[in-house]
């Protein structure tokens, strides 16, 4: 495991895991809103690794995923990504048109309005979790249309990486895991700042 | 196996992969007399592309990384005039709207080509672009270079 | 009895407000994928109300909000988005919404929004 994990601040670390926390509760309250019914969010994860070990930490690179997720830009910078088992995002359409999926084109996962849906959710639970977050630091926060794939997960994490990877040897992440008992449905949402983000955060909180 | 911004050397039985290429291309460099071959995971196309605090680990970038890869291959028994080149990766797998994304694969490939040029190492196969991620290995055996996608067949280069 | 113009990128959610729509006395003329073209549908349908989604391509909403306002200060446009945040709701109220409605959103709000600008 990677070393520098012990070099971030401890208090800093708490700061991030109340940022993503607060942010997933209320991309759970969406969630469970399209879903009709509970959705719950396990305890933040707040990750600082080395860009070779990332895929690794979320499955390994070959890890067949399907990746919605959207680009942000305004005062912070960096990605929003929701990372769904091909299953889980079957679920989540499913259960927000409120009827089977219907029979996808060739070579492609999902049919034109499935994937639609799937955007548009994770569109919704996502633009949930970042007003929280703006809502909590006062900054702007602008989000792209969401983009989808299923793909190998390393694919997947590679513009985020890149981002990383331009500034430093390390990337940090915040994941959180959504998961609904009754709707039989599990995913994670990574949020990955750049590196001037997470300045731009903690002194939005006062805490530098 | 050969992680991003990693370099890594191999010879037979031993085999390099690179797994999960989206925009990062893999770059085998290997000298087929004497089946010694390296593989670089390569995240960017220059140093330049850094900002200086992420500039120090080379092997990031094609751009100085595949002068070490060169470097690294000879010094563990590759002869300069035998070396020759496969690469795969380089792909726009996310179609970010609004994004100030520039086409990341697509410079990576730019980048490697350039800099085997200037090396002077002919390129025996290549498998860039397109919207697919892609995993890859290479056999020093027998200088093969396969080509996984999610979809369709594995291809041989 | 009003006549609606639906502006979202996302074809699910178009269809969802087209559904709650005609189970209204209200009637869906026509509907846009981004800004752009919701300011060009915008001129040749006149719709009565505009519901607009923020984040979208080629042209966001709060840019066509302001743009179809320009030619048409009268035009009657809620905003329907997955961000809330304040200050794009206040800029968009600034520069002339009639609502901000976030998504996700029940059936009702949407509805009664409507109706009050009807």
């Amino acid at each position: 495991m990677s070393k520098t994990d012990e070099n971030m601040d401890i208090l800093k670390k708490d700061v991030f895991r109340e940022i993503a926390n607060i942010g997933a509760g209320h991309a759970s309250n969406a969630l469970s809103m399209l879903l009709e019914c509970p959705v719950k969010q396990n305890i933040p994860e707040v990750q600082l690794v080395h860009l070779e070990d990332m895929t690794e930490l979320l499955g390994g690179p070959e890890r067949i995923v399907v990746g919605v997720g959207m680009h942000i830009s305004g005062s912070i910078r960096g990605y929003l990504l929701a990372i769904l088992d091909f299953p889980q995002a079957e679920n989540i359409i499913e259960m927000v048109r409120n009827q089977p999926l219907e029979k996808a084109p060739e070579g492609l996962p999902f049919s034109p309005i499935d994937e639609s849906a799937l955007k548009e959710s994770v569109n919704i639970i996502g633009g949930s979790y970042l007003t929280a977050i703006s809502q909590m630091t006062g900054l702007e926060i602008i989000p792209t249309t969401p983009f989808a794939t299923m793909e190998m997960l390393g694919a997947i994490l590679n513009l985020a990486l890149v981002q990383a990877g331009q500034e430093s040897d390390t990337v940090m992440y915040f994941k959180s895991g959504l998961f609904s008992s009754e709707a039989g449905f599990a995913g994670d949402l990574l949020l990955i700042p750049d590196q001037q983000s997470y300045q731009i955060l903690l002194q939005s909180l006062g805490c530098l | 196996m050969v992680n991003i911004a990693q370099m890594r050397i191999a010879r037979p039985p031993d085999q390099l992969y690179a797994l999960g290429l989206g925009s990062c291309i893999g770059v085998v460099l290997y000298d087929p007399q004497r089946k010694i071959a390296g593989m670089l995971h390569v995240l960017l196309p220059a140093s330049e592309d850094a900002l200086p605090a992420g500039q120090e680990h080379r092997t990031k970038f094609a751009d100085p990384g595949l002068l070490d890869l060169r470097e690294a291959v000879i010094r563990n028994g590759a002869l300069p005039g035998n070396l020759r080149a496969k690469m795969a990766g380089g792909a726009e797998v996310l179609a970010v709207s609004n994004g100030t994304e520039d086409s990341i694969g697509r410079r990576n490939a730019v980048e490697c080509l350039r800099m085997l040029d200037q090396m002077k190492i002919p390129i025996d196969g290549k498998d860039l672009g397109g919207k697919v991620g892609r995993s890859i290995r290479f056999d020093p055996e027998n200088n093969v270079l396969h080509v996984k996608k999610i979809i369709g067949e594995e291809r041989k280069l | 009895m009003a006549k609606i113009m639906i502006v979202d990128d996302a074809a699910f959610m178009r269809i969802t407000i087209k559904n709650m729509l005609q189970k209204s006395e209200h009637e869906v003329i026509g509907e846009a994928e981004n800004g752009k073209v919701a300011v060009e549908r915008y001129r040749e349908l006149k719709p009565d109300i505009v519901t607009m989604d923020i984040t979208m391509p080629e042209m966001d909403g709060l840019a066509a909000l302001k743009e179809i306002r320009k030619e048409d200060p009268g035009a009657k446009v809620i905003m329907v988005s997955a961000m809330g945040q304040e200050a794009m709701v206040r800029d968009a109220i600034l520069s002339g919404a009639k609502g901000f409605i976030v998504k996700p959103f029940k059936e009702d709000g949407i509805l009664s929004a409507i109706s009050k600008l009807a």
